[in-house]
């Protein structure tokens, strides 16, 4: 009797299960058949072997739901697009416009094409890809916000994309529309972000100023359909990628240049660039015998993958590791006493945080307690250092370097781009990210204006904005920051600035005159290793 | 006897020190030993144990008086090193008018309020009830603190007494702020030993929990008295937060997860004795200090040091004597006839479920105002999430529902499926290995039960507590069980009947149907023997026992079960995701979400798990409200709930201890057309409402036997006076 | 010899000492009777025979073998049963699954492969509560409740059953035929059963208990017939001359 029961409830269940997938297929085989029309024929060859087809399918279905009165402009933008891509081919113009100098930063892309012809005059604007429509461009902003323990973690990315769209709707709009903005948290969770490349596919043009922490299936991501049926994915112009399948998306354009390169597996060893100018600087001009510690963020892998390199290539220029621990959210300050011991041990005087400014602050606190010479070593840390609330630490932090890629906030009047930021963000010492996901919005508004300046305001589809920034060999946010090459996925910004906390105050110390970045190419080492097997602990 | 222990403990100290010895030489860092490093680490050391043995202080006097484990100790931290924060940093008073404002007057008000309202209910509450709420209660601190206190503001607590300046001990110096700190917590210490032993209030204090009624008789006010406790506690929480916030950084998660370490201390004295506990703390101190300052353990066991906590825990497990099996805890509760779910009633149940979720997936229903639409991809990846989370959901229901055992560790067991199904599958994404999965899970839960199924209830909680944390501190970090992530999914599209499921609507309804499979496996499983066994160990262990139900074995056979049914729901979330993070994946405290979620649903009957369902058919709702615009009212209440919901539904077991879907069912029950059961049940429970005529209440009659037995139960005046140590629910 | 031998058992609780060399034995094919004014360490015998609580020292034999160290569930399935004076019934399970529960564990032992559901049918009505079979025992009235422990109890097929106070809650009808059951249970030979009865009842205990042992702050102070019993010059001492707070029959449980 009891088996019969599990016999019947087994198969009643499956029967049903059936039912419904049978219900399933319907979906799958019939409702493509009208999308499989001619106009799809010239692009397919770029798309088919991306994707698997299920999962299209769904895609198409619900982009029927949100395009359906729009078959016609589909089928237009369709030709447009394709004269674009043909335009590509053999024109160069576009870099011309790149090569400005970085101090040179009064004249904006779009200015510059004024005196010719107003683009925006005598065209009927059409609905040309997904979240474009004759008058709106909607871009989505996605960053780690809220999560129930911390909320309101990356604000300040989607604070920054909304100010950059307000600043160029009122400046007359991008590709002669106005710029939506919308928002999606991704929570600091892998399926929410999952979630923001979902909804960015099916209703927003392009992602800009993205700031996700767990973006580790970027799958729909880069393989998401256009309006077109092609599985191209999403323009995706990104602050900061730490997890190799954001770093190595194909679709992806992050500001804060990715330093590792791709494609990676995960594990074994990967070419990663360094940044070490600014410790050149410091073996130059205050002691050419650097020894000391390395304080390593364990977290998480990637973390751990990010500050290695570094540590590695320090070492490469001839700095003395004493130690390179490992520290978490979760090391007290008085566990600091131990790196602080290996400092007194090994006569250290080089302190290097890979971590943020908090542990940079316990870090100090602990050596004061300890009664450690402060003097002794030099205190270096990095953007995440660039912070109020480090300042707010008081005298404790005196005298900590820290260096970053782009003019310091306080330079308005050297640079126009960090100006219109700073009036526009309306916070007297925003968070980087803020400045981070700005960048991304001028980095996505040059582009843009590239192929409208090139084809027209009818011509900007997600295709051609993916061609056009992985054509773009030099931006430099309008001289904020130093030029980087998003041609290639893995170029990291040789540029730096060095500062120093003075009087409670950040202070430039190198290069000295305001307005500069030092942008030499030697300032970057290169070095292949495994990074994580690097980490002793 | 060796060294005054017994040889089992002797033996496993033995074999703690020995496995330690290896651990530190395999993993010796190499730092030169010099007497200054090894000074200035133990007064590190001992300095963390400080801190927290004031949190483990502040659990063992609550315990000791009031018989309830108080999850909330460190969120009650957390709150107060905030408040205190914006006291003394944001609006600048002085540091001691702001402790003392937050130490003195906020806290301990704040433990009044929590016994008053809460705490006084639970007293003969089951065990489920009695921690679930403070669970709760937890949460919905750490809530409001996130509420009130954003996140984008970084802040710092001062250290209270400047750390500066300090005795010197050569080239390092050791600050007044932790000398004094360390000789507060010592002293505390001290003073509640001393109160709980040698004054009258303390003795008090003590005889309420053993024995209410006794107590009461011999003058003490039982409520003050238990006030009392929850205002010391909370004041101890408060204080401990206060300092320990400059050393951690204000960070409420972090903050909260210390009192994890409190619970590894308490447990080394018993939850009772405040001394070893102080012992305890100390110890796991200096473990930490030491660990960190000289041995290396590699990127893959990178979080080893700070696993001291929670293998400590276990070792003490290990360690206690067997707990004597109680009597005389027995609830009373308000069900009048015991129904089985009869086995067709579950199959329509599990067909509904199946029908509804391809209705909400397909869109083939319209719902009118609260249309869900046909859901798109976003909504799939969401429900499809939810659905792995109500799978996890549904392996507590034996576990919590029946057999009353709690499991903190449900995403440890699914997180051990995921791992299982990834070294077995590898990419080939083979469904057949699920079922070698559940069966590789079930020995899994059965080891971590066995060593604490001979003990208390409370002692499994913390075990699985602990299991769950050494698991995400040394075992999901390995990058062999999790490697790190390179490109693409690292778990592969499930492949079953030739089928290869990678669109999303097609792997919901595969989820759904494994939901309806667990689901119809419980109803049957229910009406076992085994079902009735798990619930009879619930409702009275010691009686179980001398009927010859091995109750050890029981509860070790239903955590198998549960850990078999969460490996394979692992399987499906990580497929969900496609890849599994390490760290954020198995989180603590999103396993105390699914809990705080399956015990306020109240799921002692199979058939309400079918209601965890509507987790997932109802993810899309909040983005189709917010698309749909004018009804923003809604998704803030949506969003209100979403954070306060678990924990609010929680503190509603303080009135009804058997949860929201059993009310929810009794309410349905009578609708359906074959239910004359339950409609009979309801018109004698209404026809029992009735007001009582003067004739009954014993004016015209004489009580009967029966009522004059109940009226003395009531009064508690009926029973033996046997001491409560007579049970053994009480060795100090 | 006799089949449950308690030996000299000693049960100290830090300062207090609940049993103080206590020894009582047990004959099957009778009641035998344990008595004694609140207090006295009865229940505590019960725990200390059933294996509830381990003896600070003493023994404890059944049929000749020193089960002191025994489990619960092995003692159980040796054949001690009991019934606890502090109702331990499975509230949340009805009055038939409480039964089965037991029978379910002693099936293939005890009960020769009979069908579960008639043995635990065929207790109930023992007891005479097959009316409320599905009734939540939790629900039930007290007396009730005691009665589904008795079946409960019979279902393990004991050789030494253990019943703590089981008249209370029951009205004089219900006692005498309860009464009327253990006669009839010990009375047949198939059943080699022999009964230990904790009880306040007085006419319940003299009406029924072959033997009786009286227990008093932990001592033995009488053993024998009801007769020699009652004229005890040391239990009249103990139920009569002590303390108010003893003799008024007020006790307050744990």
């Amino acid at each position: 009797m009891k088996h019969l029961r599990w016999i019947i409830g087994l198969l009643a269940i499956l029967a049903l299960v059936a039912a419904a997938c049978g219900g399933n297929d319907d979906d799958d085989t019939g409702a493509p058949a009208p999308d499989a029309a001619p106009t799809e024929a010239p692009v397919d060859d770029m798309a088919d072997d991306m994707g698997d087809d299920s999962m299209d399918d769904s895609m198409d279905d619900d982009m029927d739901d949100d395009m359906g009165a729009d078959d016609m402009a589909d089928d237009m933008g369709d030709d447009s697009m394709d004269d674009s891509m043909a335009d590509d081919m053999g024109d160069d113009s576009m870099d011309d416009s790149m090569d400005d100098d970085m101090d040179d930063a009064d004249a904006e892309p779009v200015a510059t094409e004024e005196p010719e012809v107003d683009p925006c005059a005598n065209v009927d604007l059409e609905a040309t890809d997904i979240g474009i429509t004759s008058d709106t461009i909607t871009v989505l902003v996605m960053a780690d916000v809220g999560s129930p323990l911390a909320p309101g973690l990356f604000q300040g990315s989607i604070d920054g994309v909304k100010a950059w769209a307000d600043h160029v709707n009122a400046e007359g709009g991008l590709a002669c529309r106005q710029i939506e903005v919308l928002e999606h948290d991704s929570a600091i969770n892998p399926t929410e972000t999952t979630n923001g490349f979902l909804v960015a596919c099916e209703e927003a043009f392009a992602l800009v100023g993205t700031t996700a922490l767990f973006a580790l299936d970027t799958t729909d991501l880069q393989t998401c359909s256009d309006a077109h049926g092609n599985d191209i994915g999403v323009p995706d112009f990104a602050y900061i990628t730490t997890e190799p399948p954001h770093q190595c998306s194909v679709v992806t354009f992050a500001t804060s240049r990715p330093n590792s390169a791709c494609p990676y597996a995960g594990s074994g060893p990967r070419t990663v660039q360094s940044q070490v100018g600014h410790v050149q600087w410091l073996q130059e001009n205050i002691n050419p015998d650097l020894n000391g510690v390395y304080l390593i963020p364990n977290d998480l892998p990637s973390t751990i993958s990010s500050s290695m390199p570094q540590v590695r290539s320090f070492q490469e220029i001839g700095v003395v590791i004493d130690g390179e621990p490992g520290i978490s959210g979760f090391t007290t300050q008085s566990e600091y006493g131990a790196f602080i011991q290996i400092m007194r041990d090994s006569n250290s005087n080089f302190a290097y945080s890979g971590s943020d400014d908090q542990s940079m602050i316990k870090w100090r606190s602990e050596a004061e307690a300890q009664g450690f010479d402060a003097e002794s070593a030099i205190w270096m840390c990095q953007l995440a250092c660039y912070t109020p609330s480090f300042l707010e630490a008081g005298d404790v932090i005196e005298g900590t370097y820290t260096w970053i890629w782009f003019l310091p906030f306080h330079e308005t009047e050297h640079n126009q781009e960090l100006a219109d930021f700073m009036e526009a963000i309306d916070n007297p010492f925003p968070p980087a990210w803020a400045a981070g996901s700005w960048a991304d919005g001028v980095l996505f508004e040059q582009v843009v204006n590239d192929i409208v300046a090139e084809s027209g305001p009818n011509a900007v589809t997600r295709q051609a904005v993916l061609d056009s920034a992985r054509g773009l060999t030099s931006f430099d946010v309008n001289g904020w920051w130093g030029p980087a090459d998003y041609s290639t996925t893995q170029n990291i910004m040789p540029c730096f600035m060095l500062m120093q906390v003075q009087n409670n105050e950040f202070v430039r110390v190198y290069p000295e005159s305001p307005g500069e970045l030092d942008c030499n190419a030697d300032n970057v080492v290169e070095l292949t290793l495994d990074w994580l097997e690097e980490f002793g602990g | 006897m060796i060294l005054g222990l017994r040889p089992p403990v002797a033996f496993a100290a033995l074999l703690a020190g020995v496995a330690a010895v290896v651990i530190a030489i395999f993993n010796w860092k190499g730092a030169p030993v010099t007497s200054e490093t090894f000074l200035v680490t133990t007064y590190i050391g001992l300095f963390l144990g400080a801190l927290w043995a004031m949190y483990a202080t502040g659990l063992v006097v609550v315990y000791t008086t009031t018989g309830v484990f108080n999850f909330a100790q460190g969120a009650i931290g957390v709150f107060s090193a905030f408040l205190y924060w914006e006291l003394h940093v944001n609006r600048g008073w002085h540091s001691i008018l702001a402790l003392f404002v937050v130490v003195a007057m906020f806290a301990p008000a704040l433990g009044v309020l929590l016994d008053v309202v809460i705490m006084r209910r639970l007293r003969t509450a089951s065990l489920v009830v009695q921690l679930m709420v403070t669970v709760a209660i937890m949460v919905l601190l750490l809530s409001v603190v996130g509420d009130i206190w954003e996140a984008d503001t970084p802040r710092r607590v001062p250290y209270l007494f400047g750390i500066e300046n300090g005795i010197d001990l050569g080239p390092s110096q050791l600050p007044w702020h932790r000398l004094i700190v360390f000789l507060v917590a010592i002293a505390i210490a001290v003073a509640m030993r001393f109160l709980l032993r040698r004054t009258r209030i303390g003795t008090a204090m003590r005889a309420v929990v053993d024995n209410r009624e006794l107590a009461a008789l011999n003058g003490a006010r039982p409520n003050v008295v238990s006030s009392t406790s929850w205002a010391l506690g909370s004041m101890l929480g408060a204080l401990g937060g206060i300092l320990i916030a400059p050393e951690l950084g204000l960070d409420p998660a972090t903050l909260n997860n210390v009192v994890i370490i409190a619970f590894a201390a308490a447990a080394f004295g018993a939850l009772r004795n405040l001394p070893m506990a102080v012992v305890g703390a100390m110890l796991i101190g200096l473990l930490r200090a030491h660990t960190g300052a000289w041995l290396d353990f590699g990127p893959d066991y990178r979080f080893a040091h700070l696993a001291v906590a929670p293998l400590i825990l276990l070792f003490v497990v290990i360690a206690l004597p067997q707990a004597r099996l109680e009597v005389g805890r027995l609830a009373h509760h308000l069900r009048r006839h015991e129904r089985y779910t009869k086995w067709w009633e579950g199959l329509i149940g599990c067909g509904v479920v199946i029908l509804l979720a391809v209705a909400f997936s397909g869109g083939w229903l319209d719902f009118g105002v609260w249309d869900p639409g046909a859901w798109g991809s976003r909504e799939l990846n969401s429900a499809n999430e939810a659905m792995a989370f109500a799978l996890i959901g549904l392996s507590l229901v034996p576990l919590i529902g029946w057999a009353g055992q709690i499991n903190f560790a449900p995403l440890a067991f699914a997180g051990f499926g995921a791992f299982v199904y990834l070294k077995l599958a590898g990419d080939t994404g083979n469904g057949y290995w699920i079922i070698v999965v559940g069966l590789l899970c079930a020995p899994l839960g059965a080891l971590v039960a066995l060593p604490a199924a001979r003990l208390r209830g409370l002692y499994l909680a913390l075990m699985t507590m602990a299991f769950a944390q050494a698991m995400s501190l040394i075992f999901f970090p390995h990058s062999w069980v999790m490697p790190t992530i390179g490109v693409g999914r690292q778990f592969p599209h499930i492949e079953l009947f030739g089928v290869t499921f990678d669109d999303r609507r097609g792997f919901f309804l595969v989820m759904v149907s494994v939901f309806a499979i667990f689901v119809y496996g419980l109803v049957l499983l229910r009406r076992s023997r085994y079902g009735r066994r798990w619930m009879a160990i619930n409702d009275s262990q010691a009686a179980a026992a001398t009927l010859g139900v091995p109750v050890v074995w029981t509860k070790v056979v239903v955590y198998a079960v549960s850990a078999s049914m969460a490996g394979i729901a692992g399987v499906f979330w990580a497929t969900v995701s496609g890849n599994v993070d390490s760290v954020q994946g198995f989180d603590l405290l999103i396993g105390f979400n699914i809990v705080l979620l399956v015990a306020a649903a109240g799921v002692s009957i199979p058939m309400a798990g079918i209601f965890l369902i509507f987790i997932p058919l109802f993810t899309g709702l909040g983005h189709r409200l917010e698309d749909a615009g004018n009804v923003g009212y809604l998704v803030t209440l949506l969003d209100i709930m979403t954070t306060y919901g678990p924990g609010l539904m929680v503190l509603g077991m303080v009135f009804n201890p058997r949860g929201a879907i059993f009310e929810m069912g009794r309410g349905f029950a009578p609708i359906l057309p074959w239910r004359s059961d339950a409609r009979a049940e309801i018109a004698a429970e209404n026809a029992q409402k009735r007001e009582p005529e003067i004739g009954e209440l014993g004016i015209e009659r004489p009580f009967t036997p029966e009522e004059v037995i109940a009226i003395d139960r009531r009064l508690g005046i009926l029973d033996d006076v046997v001491p409560k140590e007579g049970y053994g629910t009480s060795r100090s | 010899m006799a089949l449950l031998e308690a030996e000299n058992v000693v049960m100290r609780f830090g300062g207090v000492v609940a049993l103080d060399d206590a020894s009582v034995d047990v004959d099957p094919g009778l009641v035998t009777g344990l008595i004694g004014p609140n207090g006295a360490g009865k229940t505590t015998l019960f725990n200390v025979v059933t294996g509830l609580l381990p003896p600070t020292s003493g023994r404890v034999r059944f049929d000749g073998v020193d089960i002191t160290r025994a489990g619960v569930a092995k003692r159980s399935q040796m054949g001690i049963a009991r019934t606890f004076q502090k109702l331990e019934a499975f509230n949340t399970l009805s009055a038939f699954d409480n039964v089965r529960v037991a029978v379910e564990k002693n099936h293939r032992t005890k009960w020769k492969h009979q069908r579960v559901n008639d043995v635990a049918h065929e207790m109930l009505g023992k007891v005479g509560l097959d009316d409320v079979s599905d009734v939540t025992v939790g629900t039930l009235p007290t007396g009730s409740a005691r009665l589904v422990e008795l079946a409960r109890a019979l279902a393990c097929r004991p050789r030494v059953l253990l019943l703590d106070e089981p008249s209370s809650g029951l009205n004089e009808e219900e006692t005498s035929s309860i009464g009327q059951l253990l006669l009839e249970l010990v009375a047949d030979k198939d059943n080699d059963l022999a009964v230990l009865l904790v009880e306040h009842d007085m006419s319940f205990v003299m009406g029924v208990c072959t033997r009786i042992h009286v227990l008093d702050f932990g001592k033995i102070i009488a053993v024998g017939t009801p007769m020699e019993v009652q004229g005890n010059e040391a239990v009249r001492a103990a139920y009569l001359g002590g303390d108010e707070f003893r003799a008024g029959y007020v006790g307050v449980g744990e």
